[in-house]
């Protein structure tokens, strides 16, 4: 069993970017003003109120996603060719900014539920990244340079996993103009909301990645050493938030939401938690001297403490501006602090979407570029009836087409009554 | 919910079929690998190797044999006085008269005898013969050696009863001691006092004759130890070889140059007496067959003052010993090592049974080398290089081409023209053979005349040579499981003196270009 979880940490990993929903693939993540019913759960418990019905639930809506940041449908089909010309190689080199970095989530609601104020869902996430150095590639395909010295580092290599699944208890869609002073009058509409989320699962990362390779006149020289460490537990997470509307004239509504996610989140892994430690080492290697042992290699397992993995704030802001049948939305989110979970990077992305015939909905939706992530080019369509919802979605990274590096799927329906 | 999932594998399709994907292929493509070879340096030193091998403070080169002298001990019966049959002759005991005799130790015609001051006797018999005893008067007899006593150390006394004064009588001298009180000079004789006694005393009338009696000692007398004079005592030590473990490169007997060999002798000395060493020293150079021989220069090894001490004796000789190593021996033998003991003066010494003289020689042998032109010298290690299976196939199948690089960087105060090869087999006849064999098994490649100039230690010289291999040339990479490297040297001719520390130092890498085969190219 250690032996699976390990493997899986070595050909998986993960970031948690948040606890999303598939229903947001359409809008490349700009989705919060748009969430209600058991949407609002995950995106901002303030709107959870907001639909029409007396209640709403969705069962197995899924999305999985699938990028990287180098290869794409036309380098790929540049790649396949009988024989690869130098042009090709360093065609397929310069796409990668350091490493070639893999990345994987599928993201399901075992079964959501919600009713006028309240919100009770079981969702499950599993995310792995992966980044190898772009100079492992190099070394496979030009082979290596004399007295050059091949430094590896954690920044260029790099795994992670995270599979979570969690309960999360939603109240929401109350006033805030109740509790303020008749004197704020004058303040629009105003809802809050807030959620707890009970969290299990396991996580691993790698802690230290060192490397170094150089063959010249003092010979072959490899030091490599390489740590991680696993470990499954139990959390918690609160999330706030707000929303107001502050244009609602027909068929113009203007709302703004704000959530505060991840309150005093915090993963304590106390189960089968492990340390791994791999270093192989060879000194002055020369073949003339390869009827001798040349390398050592070492290769240590051992328990370690529980520990804690933060789950840092997360701040984000949405706009949604609705006209008719026409919807356009603008999100920004952004952690506290790098972690396993992301980056600190700002997310910004807009999202369209315009209901044909008031029942067929079509949704667009971009996601700026960031050191952290390419862009993201977003569509989707479904069909939108009072007591049913259905649609999917399709997420397109860094371009759009041929030019694609990893794409999303996903598909949702809910039903209302 | 059937129609839902239609849609989503409808859409799914869509998108997927939109794109322009190809069939997936493995393509092949070129990949160039630089490894290291080999990083060795070639120190002066290093072109003689082996246990036997040195070098000495001043970073000069010296090989060495080193020796033992044993078996070198005064042996069983070395220490002896001939038996004296005649004795004291008979001798009659007539009344009336006193007996103060002699029994004599020294037989001039017995050279090789010692002479006894004081003595320790191992083996040996004391006969004591009577005849014509006129037992009338019931005489008896009684014999007192002064120098002879008794393991317990009472004097030699006896006393013959009337019935004991008949024939002959013998008596064991084994661990008895010749002594004499104060005295240092050598016995030439042991002094004997006859005493008498008959029923007549006090009354016995004089010139009545009792019997006749001879003291004599009818066989050796045998010493364990001796203070006294050895004479002509020789003591041979056994002969003693070693084996010189120094590999030296070929040919290097042309190169060296001998710079004042000896041989140094530690001997211990445990007699007291001065000796004098002879012997022969014999090296062999068992890869020419060359044999010499030297004697040494008489030596006189010192003898101690006390028994039980020992003394040193440093011996060094230089005479002939470079005629002896010049021959580059692997062989080396002390022939007919002999110590003859000395009585310079008759100066009283000592000696004992199973004592002797034992020691340890080293010859050391400092050299120089002078490389002499047209000579080649080749380190005597060949480099061997294994080549797996799997490489082998890679460089049959995938090799586009393979060349290598060799540096040299030359610390010696000499050039040289560099030749390498490179073959499937480690007979260095055929690898380094001027011959190019007619065995179809053998593979051989070769690079010459690469010239690199003298340098310096703190000038080095350096030269980079690359070296490509034919495509005929590769086989020798991907048909064998081993190759070997081997280099010489043809060092300028010239007088420099090198140091151990000077070196050249070689460097090479392989610069593989090999094709990954893809999918289309695989068989």
């Amino acid at each position: 069993m250690k032996r699976i979880i390990f493997i899986s940490i070595l050909i998986s990993v993960s970031l948690l970017n948040a606890f999303s929903t598939p229903s947001s693939t359409p809008f490349a993540g700009s989705f919060m003003q748009r969430a209600n019913g058991v949407d609002a759960i995950y995106w901002n418990p303030a709107n959870l109120a907001n639909y029409n019905t007396k209640s709403e639930i969705t069962i197995l809506p899924i999305s999985f996603k699938a990028y990287n940041n180098a290869f794409s449908i036309d380098l790929y089909n540049d790649l396949m060719v009988d024989y690869l010309t130098q042009d090709l190689k360093d065609q397929l080199l310069n796409e990668m900014n350091g490493n070639l970095n893999i990345n994987l989530e599928f993201n399901t609601i075992l079964f959501a539920y919600a009713s006028n104020n309240f919100g009770l869902s079981f969702g499950t996430l599993f995310n792995t990244y992966a980044k190898i150095d772009e100079q492992y590639l190099e070394l496979i395909l030009n082979g290596n340079e004399y007295e050059r010295d091949y430094m590896f580092t954690k920044k260029d290599n790099d795994v992670s996993l995270l599979a979570i699944q969690d309960i999360t208890l939603a109240f929401g869609g109350y006033s805030l103009n109740y509790l303020l002073p008749s004197s704020m009058d004058y303040l629009p509409k105003t809802k809050y909301g807030f959620s707890f989320s009970f969290l299990s699962g396991a996580t691993g990362q790698m802690d230290e990645f060192r490397g170094l390779f150089r063959a010249g006149d003092g010979g072959m020289n490899l030091d490599q050493n390489t740590t991680l460490h696993y470990g499954g537990g139990f959390g918690y997470k609160a999330m706030f938030g707000i929303s107001s509307e502050l244009i609602d004239a027909k068929p113009y509504n203007l709302s703004v939401g704000m959530t505060i996610d991840n309150i005093l989140g915090t993963m304590k892994n106390s189960i089968s938690c492990e340390a791994h430690e791999f270093s192989i080492l060879a000194e002055d290697v020369y073949v003339a001297h390869l009827d001798r042992d040349f390398f050592t290699e070492q290769d240590t397992s051992y328990t370690i403490n529980s520990f804690s993995t933060e789950l840092p704030m997360k701040y984000a802001l949405g706009f949604l501006l609705k006209a008719g049948n026409l919807s356009g939305s603008l999100d920004f989110a952004k952690y506290s602090k790098p972690s396993a979970f992301g980056s600190d990077l700002l997310d910004t992305s807009i999202g369209i979407e315009y209901e044909l015939l008031d029942m067929f909905p079509l949704q667009a939706g971009y996601m700026l570029a960031n050191d952290a992530h390419p862009s993201i080019t977003a569509f989707g369509f479904g069909l939108r009836m009072k007591y049913w919802d259905g649609s999917i979605g399709f997420q397109l990274y860094d371009s759009v087409g041929q030019s694609s590096k990893g794409t999303a799927i996903s598909a949702q329906m809910k039903f209302r009554f | 919910m059937k129609r839902i999932v239609f849609m989503i594998i409808i859409a799914s399709l869509l998108i997927i079929t939109a794109c322009d994907i190809k069939k997936p292929v493995i393509p092949s493509w070129d990949v160039n690998f630089k490894v290291p070879l080999m990083n060795k340096n070639y120190y002066a030193g290093d072109l003689v190797d082996g246990t036997n091998f040195g070098v000495d403070d001043e970073s000069l080169m010296f090989f060495y044999t080193e020796g033992e002298i044993q078996g070198a001990i005064v042996e069983e019966g070395d220490l002896k006085i001939s038996a004296n049959e005649e004795g004291t002759g008979f001798i009659p005991i007539i009344t009336g008269n006193d007996y103060d005799i002699f029994l004599p130790l020294k037989d001039p015609d017995e050279e090789n005898d010692v002479d006894v001051v004081t003595a320790q006797i191992r083996d040996g018999f004391l006969s004591i013969e009577f005849e014509d005893t006129d037992l009338s008067n019931n005489p008896t007899i009684t014999i007192i050696f002064a120098e002879l006593f008794d393991p317990n150390g009472q004097q030699f006394n006896y006393t013959f009863s009337s019935s004991q004064l008949n024939g002959t009588h013998d008596f064991s001298l084994a661990g008895y001691v010749i002594e004499q009180e104060g005295g240092e000079q050598v016995l030439d004789n042991l002094a004997i006092n006859i005493l008498y006694e008959t029923d007549l005393d006090p009354n016995t009338p004089d010139d009545m004759l009792l019997t006749n009696v001879k003291i004599s000692y009818n066989q050796p007398l045998y010493f364990y130890e001796i203070r006294g004079l050895v004479n002509n005592l020789s003591i041979y030590a056994e002969n003693f070889f070693t084996e010189i473990e120094v590999d030296y490169p070929d040919n290097i007997e042309n190169a060296i140059h001998l710079n004042s060999p000896e041989v140094k002798f530690d001997i211990w000395s445990q007699l007291g007496f001065d000796a004098k060493f002879t012997a022969k020293l014999k090296a062999v150079n068992t890869r020419s067959g060359e044999e010499r021989i030297v004697e040494l220069d008489p030596r006189i090894i010192n003898g101690i003052d006390s028994p039980g001490d020992s003394t040193l004796t440093k011996l060094v000789f230089q005479n002939s010993i470079e005629t002896l190593m010049e021959i580059a021996p692997d062989y080396f033998e002390l022939v007919d090592a002999l110590f003859t003991l000395l009585n310079p003066e008759n100066s009283v010494g000592f000696a004992s049974e199973g004592l002797g003289y034992f020691g340890e020689y080293i010859a050391s042998v400092p050299f120089d080398i002078s490389f002499t032109a047209d000579e080649a010298i080749r380190p005597k290690e060949l480099i061997d290089i294994a080549i797996s299976k799997s490489n082998r196939d890679q460089i049959k199948d995938n090799a586009k081409s393979v060349s290598f690089v060799v540096k040299f960087k030359n610390e010696f105060t000499a050039g040289a023209a560099v030749n390498l090869y490179l073959a499937n087999t480690d007979d260095k006849e055929i690898l380094y053979g001027d011959l190019i064999s007619n065995d179809p098994r053998v593979q051989r490649i070769t690079f010459e005349d690469n010239f690199v100039y003298s340098g310096a230690q703190d000038e080095p010289y350096y030269a980079e040579l690359d070296f490509s291999l034919s495509d005929d040339d590769l086989k020798l990479f991907s048909e064998n499981e081993t190759i070997y490297f081997g280099m010489e040297f043809f060092f300028e001719e010239g007088n420099t003196l090198m140091h151990s520390y000077d070196k050249i130092n070689i460097v090479s890498n392989l610069d593989i270009k090999l094709r990954i085969n893809g999918d289309g190219e695989e068989e």
